[in-house]
């Protein structure tokens, strides 16, 4: 029998590493940030709220994590993801069908439009359906929290990758965090992207 | 999310909650490399249970896809032990054999990759469950080299 050694060198910016549930939710200092007090900053804002920052800047990780928290604590939660405007109907369907006093989270909220967010809005305020939606920018919806790109949320995202310690400062250093975030506007899922090519590129130019 | 586990596997579940278990897995084939058609036989044992109770095993064999983009999966194998006289056949110590199919093949590309595992799961009667991968390679495509 052969105990087998390790025949492949994973990318840890792969999608399965850096998918937005994946990834611990972060602050922009990168500290892991305290579900139970944003729920209860939901509540103090009337159960409705909105995840909002630039793309890439982890809202959707907040929006996924804090779903999953509020969920374990027996509240029903629904969830829809907007890609377009196509999608609107499949939003209203799902305020129409989200469970009373449950959670619908919107990722995308923007892309309803100004009449589409009316209607989920109104629905779900007669439903009894609190929303949590991420932004882009400002939201007719409370903010809950705000999402920015550092370089410290980066190297924190980055620290929590698998086997960190043994290809940072190594196959990765901390000039391509700083070289891919500048070129990715802090954008941190662009500057991941980059890290991938990065880690690649210095992969392939290790012997196997 | 990760603790790498001992022989090239990989191993996750909930963070802060009671050690892993350390699950190792033994291909019967050297280096991991096998044809397509071929039978793999593997043999595993999972240490560290700490008196922990299971309440299932899941023994499978999947390919996957890793890159950037979006990620693809297909299972080609699935055991699922769930009952009292099973699981004790199967844990702490078990041996599986499967055959694998025509394709895909492994592929070490750029933009992604082409991966094949063996992924045993376990889960405990406190409600946690473990995952341990075990990646080797079918066929014989030349990695992708940049230009």
């Amino acid at each position: 029998m052969d105990i087998g050694q390790t025949i492949h060198r994973p990318n840890p910016f792969a999608t399965r590493y850096v998918a937005s549930a994946r990834l611990l939710p972060r602050d922009e200092q990168g500290g892991v940030l305290n579900l139970a007090s944003l729920v209860a900053r939901l509540d103090a804002l009337g159960g409705s709220g909105a995840i909002v920052g630039p793309h890439g800047t982890g809202k959707s990780t907040v929006l996924s994590h804090l779903g999953d928290f509020i969920a374990t604590g027996k509240r029903p939660v629904d969830r829809v993801r907007l890609r377009s405007r196509r999608d609107i109907p499949a939003a209203v369907r799902s305020v129409r069908k989200a469970s009373r006093d449950g959670l619908l989270c919107i990722d995308s909220w923007e892309l309803l439009g100004f009449a589409g967010r009316a209607v989920v809005r109104g629905l779900a305020r007669v439903r009894g359906v609190g929303l949590l939606v991420t932004s882009h920018g400002p939201a007719d919806l409370p903010t809950l929290i705000s999402c920015r790109g550092t370089r410290a949320l980066l190297g924190a995202l980055v620290g929590e990758l698998p086997d960190h310690g043994e290809w940072f400062g190594r196959t990765i250093v901390a000039a391509d965090l700083d070289a891919a975030l500048g070129a990715a506007n802090g954008d941190m899922r662009q500057a991941l992207d980059r890290l991938y090519d990065r880690f690649e590129r210095a992969r392939l130019r290790m012997p196997h | 999310m990760n603790a790498a586990d001992s022989h090239g596997g990989s191993a996750h579940g909930p963070a802060g909650s009671a050690p892993f278990p350390r699950m190792e897995l033994r291909f019967g084939h050297p280096g991991r490399r096998y044809e397509p058609g071929e039978w793999v036989t593997a043999e595993y044992t999972i240490d560290g249970l700490n008196g922990e109770r299971p309440r299932a095993l899941e023994r499978s064999a999947l390919w996957y896809t890793e890159g950037k983009g979006e990620e693809d999966l297909g299972v080609h194998f699935f055991e699922r032990f769930s009952t009292l006289e099973t699981i004790d056949r199967v844990v702490p110590e078990g041996t599986f054999a499967l055959q694998l199919p025509p394709s895909p093949l492994s592929y070490e590309g750029v933009i992604v990759k082409i991966r094949w595992c063996i992924r045993l799961r376990i889960f405990f009667e406190s409600g946690r469950d473990h995952v341990s991968e075990h990646v080797f390679t079918v066929g014989r495509v030349p990695p992708s080299i940049l230009p």
